[in-house]
């Protein structure tokens, strides 16, 4: 087994989500242990921020900072909402996490809602994952039962209800202030920011929001120490991080990688490379909202500075391998064709935007464009991104221009003219 | 008070001003759909887009959802802020349908008017234009058109948040959403019209006005709504110079006007659409004398006759005067100078039971049909030591105590088992002055035609004192006078020493020595204006 491996030790082992299995494995001993010992929320969140774990739902906030923004003297409940709506086309990490160790999101959401002060948590759960529905909420049950969730927890006075809300099947509702007016009984349409939801979230109320791999990370920091737990990874992002990498490789899976592998690595050594007897094409980096690479662009650590200064972004940690038999424009005519139909409708440039993009991809793809369409797509994206409610706009756009003007020539090539 | 720069200039504005506004202070119009004072921010349209630098950093965000702070420096005019405005432009108008020249609200359209200011690019659409439904009811008085609406939301907002019943939504995603009703409802709170001016294009129109008339043509004046005590302020919109439709309409639209303090921006649809009785074919015209018609003179000869019959005789107790509070403040006035302190009328009363009984509601609305009812007891209308409610009066001209009756601007038909028939034969003459040719009309035994709130100037005395306002339309019809005129016609016969030529100086002297008038400025605000809608938002 690698070093470095930390939520997906028990992937292995079928029986995890059993929870005294879980238990002899040493699931819930930090949460014991925080209780037992009597440790500070204030120390728990020095931890985590030492940690540096970054937010793993995309964005890369720091996990300990956002927490502390998070008012202590409202009079108001607060909230957590744990996203587990993945809905990033190629990401395939959360569902995992659910599915096989379910013991060790509800130990990480307990401790953090010790650190911040929460008495309710909400897991927001894509609304086709049935069966990790049914998996966490046994093991909400089981834990429940167990005393380790619940009323006055392990005789400590702290109470912690955990509650699944499963979503409607909408990708926006992944962002996290859409996810909240989902959660409310609400239209998933984004919200206005600011206020923030770490001061106005769901129901009005204070709310951190955390993606599921996040959470789960936070029992081995508080088992290794922040410190230690930063040390696995780079400089500004600690730990290790989930990579689902699809398409033409050889051994295309889930793996568990320190922060800061190169992605190259991941490609032709974790993942074996491409197919024998095919050669690389592209990679789409962090599910497909992230700008693609071409074959010479990989030598990037997988953390999320560096691939922002490469023009792309460690998203969601989802790489899609694509080899020469793939055809860019008709990729390009996909993609567009998902945040067309998932733009939430709201704000103008998105609304309209995507799908006027995607409607010239379409056109390109079905051999009808002309050069100026390229220049057109590469016109209206940048207005895309940055005006918009959220981030979905720019979660075409930027991908967009950068398929455009790395593949121009094929796009060029499919136009009869 | 916040300081701020807008565009190189300064300007000062009170906590919590969002930029929109502060740029309205410097008469810089920051584009917008979705924002409306009257609502709450959705900051949807991203029309409104500007460069702020605060705290030393800058960006681009929504005018709307941000309030001015202190040493902020704001520009609209930057060549990224310009491109901004003019793409969300552009991909709103990308499946707009453009049907502009069959479109009521061609000339007064955002869409249009900002095209012009911060568009004027070259089509560059090069795929096909979604589709939507078309021209449908979503209530009893508004049509909708999902391929013209932007989705602003602005509707939405205003059933939810000022009437308070959401019925209308947002549904489906991506550009392909549409504007409609929630299931199972209807558009059809008392203040539904008010989505027609908020909605910025012409997506939602009026059923009322579809097609009736170009905008431009409309001609538009300051009034006073006459239809409840709140006296909500208002825009005649009216053409009297194209006869292409509807003959004989010339009031087409009634607008809200904004007064912060009464109305804010909206009306009630009573309000709205209850103007039809201004051009109705049932109005009266010319004065009747016997049921044949007069000049003026005739007519009021015989009135003269009449009251003299009775007053030569010391039969004053014998005759009543009626005065529904439709009348203005002006009217009021003159009618008590006259039959009250100089005819000595000892029967007098205004408090005539109405047709219609309102409900008064959490917007709007009073319980009270009457728009002078307070300007009445102001006046002191109310006040005289025998003053008889109508509905005595009406006793007495049944026991035969009284025999000579005027009635100003009602039939009476609102009271309770009236019979009028019965009370025309316990008369010795009825005298009748009406804007329409009402139940007492014809039983009249002289009738005088009086001119609408339309069609002259005037006041109204809201249910909270608020003395307002209203302007002249358009001319009356036939030979009807407002009711002040015919009284003080009336008193020149009997050689009254007072005279009033226009409504100024009868304000003027019934305003004399009273505070309560000083917060009207006669001289404020007039005027015909184009009758283009909304003028401000």
């Amino acid at each position: 087994m690698p070093e470095h491996i930390l939520v997906t030790r028990n992937f292995q082992y079928p029986d995890q989500p059993e929870l005294k299995i879980a238990l002899s494995r040493g699931t819930y001993e930090q949460w014991k242990r925080i209780l037992s010992e009597k440790i500070s929320p204030e120390d728990i969140i020095n931890e985590v921020k030492t940690a540096k774990l970054r937010g793993q739902g995309g964005a890369g906030f720091p996990a300990g900072v956002k927490w502390g923004f998070v008012p202590q003297d409202t009079p108001k409940p607060k909230y957590l909402c744990v996203n587990a709506d993945e809905g990033e086309p190629g990401t395939f990490k959360d569902r995992a996490l659910l599915e096989k160790d379910p013991h060790q999101l509800l130990e990480g959401i307990a401790i953090t809602c010790f650190a911040v002060g929460i008495h309710t948590a909400y897991i927001y759960m894509r609304g086709e994952f049935y069966d990790p529905q049914r998996i966490v909420q046994k093991a909400i049950d089981d834990a429940k039962k167990e005393g380790l969730l619940g009323k006055d927890i392990q005789g400590s006075g702290f109470d912690l209800e955990v509650i699944i809300h499963m979503g409607a099947g909408a990708y926006i509702c992944g962002e996290e202030t859409a996810l909240l007016n989902s959660l409310e009984g609400k239209k998933g349409w984004p919200r206005l920011k600011p206020p923030f939801p770490a001061l106005v979230g769901a129901f009005g109320c204070p709310t951190v929001i955390n993606n599921v791999e996040t959470i789960s990370g936070v029992p081995h920091i508080m088992n290794m120490g922040g410190e230690a737990f930063q040390k696995i990874g780079t400089e500004n992002d600690g730990g290790t991080k989930l990579f689902g990498i699809s398409g033409h490789v050889q051994k295309p899976g889930l793996y568990e990688l320190p922060m800061g592998t190169p992605l190259k690595e991941l490609v032709f050594d974790v993942a074996g490379g491409v197919r024998d007897g095919h050669e690389l094409k592209a990679v789409i980096p962090g599910g497909s909202s992230t700008p693609i690479l071409k074959p010479d662009e990989l030598d990037i650590p997988l953390e999320f500075e560096a691939m922002m200064e490469a023009g792309t972004m460690l998203g969601s940690g989802a790489a899609i391998v694509l080899d020469e038999t793939v055809s860019i424009p008709e990729v390009f005519m996909v993609m567009s064709r998902f945040y067309a139909h998932e733009s939430c409708g709201q704000c103008t440039p998105c609304r309209e935007g995507c799908t006027w993009i995607y409607k010239i991809a379409r056109k390109i793809y079905e051999g009808n464009g002309v050069p100026a369409d390229l220049d057109l797509i590469l016109d209206l994206a940048p207005m895309l991104d940055g005006t918009t409610v959220c981030p979905l706009g720019a979660a075409l756009a930027a991908p967009a221009i950068a398929i455009v003007e790395k593949f121009r020539d094929e796009f060029l090539g499919m136009m009869k003219n | 008070m916040p300081e701020l720069i807008i565009n190189d200039q300064t300007v000062q504005v009170p906590e919590g001003t969002n930029l929109i506004q502060a740029a309205r202070k410097l008469g810089i119009d920051i584009p917008h759909f979705c924002y409306h004072p009257g609502l709450s921010i959705a900051g949807s349209c991203r029309m409104c887009q500007v460069e702020i630098e605060q705290n030393g950093r800058s960006r681009i965000d929504l005018a709307c959802s941000n309030p001015a702070t202190d040493g902020m420096i704001v520009r609209t005019d930057t060549p990224q802020v310009k491109k901004i405005v003019k793409t969300v432009l552009e991909l709103l108008l990308m499946n707009h349908p453009t049907d502009c020249p069959i479109c009521d609200d061609a000339g007064e359209c955002k869409l249009q008017n900002y095209y012009m200011r911060h568009g004027l690019y070259d089509n560059r659409l090069n795929v096909e234009k979604w589709h939507k439904a078309k021209v449908y009811p979503v209530g009893p008085t508004i049509s909708l058109d999902d391929e013209r609406c932007i989705l602003c939301g602005r509707c939405v907002r205003f059933c939810g948040e000022i009437w308070g019943e959401r019925q209308l939504g947002i549904f489906g995603h991506g550009s392909n959403e549409v504007l409609s009703n929630f299931p199972g409802r209807e558009l059809d709170n008392p203040y539904a019209g008010n989505v027609v001016d908020l909605c910025p294009v012409g997506a939602l129109t009026d059923k009322d006005f579809r097609f009736k008339r170009r905008v431009w043509y409309l001609k538009s004046v300051k009034s006073v709504c006459n239809l409840c005590s709140r006296g909500c302020n208002i825009y005649l919109h009216f053409d009297v110079d194209h006869d292409y439709k509807d003959p004989g309409k010339r009031i087409f639209r009634v607008k809200p006007r904004y007064n912060g303090g009464v109305n804010r921006w909206w009306i009630c649809d009573r309000g709205r659409y209850g103007y039809s009785f201004i051009d109705d074919a049932n109005r009266a015209l010319t004065p009747m004398v016997a049921g044949k018609e007069a000049e003026w003179d005739q007519a009021l000869a015989r009135v003269e006759d009449l009251i003299k019959s009775f007053s030569k005789k010391g039969n004053t107790g014998t005759m009543a005067f009626l005065i529904a509070p439709t009348a203005t403040n002006e009217d009021a006035f003159i009618a008590m100078k006259l039959f009250r302190d100089f005819l000595k009328f000892d029967n007098l009363g205004y408090d005539i039971p109405s047709t219609e009984t309102l409900q008064a509601d959490h917007v709007l609305m009073t319980d009270d049909p009457y728009p002078n009812r307070k300007g009445f007891q102001d006046l002191g209308v109310g006040s005289v030591s025998n003053r008889m409610e109508a509905a005595e009066i009406i006793a007495a001209v049944n026991d035969g105590r009284i025999k000579g009756l005027i009635v100003a601007g009602s039939d009476l038909e609102g009271m309770s088992g009236i019979n009028l028939d019965s009370i025309i034969t316990k008369l010795d003459w009825l005298i009748v002055a009406s804007h329409d040719q009402n139940l007492l009309w014809k039983k009249a035994t002289v009738a005088l035609p009086m001119a609408v709130h339309a069609e002259r100037t005037g006041t109204f005395t809201n249910f909270k004192g608020e003395v307002q306002k209203f302007e002249k339309a358009v001319e009356s019809p036939g030979m009807a006078l407002p009711q002040w005129k015919i009284w003080q016609r009336l008193a020149k016969r009997f050689n009254a020493r007072w005279s009033f030529d226009d409504t100024e100086s009868v304000f003027r002297a019934l305003a004399e020595g009273k505070p309560e008038y000083d917060t009207l400025n006669w001289n404020a605000t007039f005027g015909v204006t184009p009758g283009l809608y909304p003028d401000s938002w």
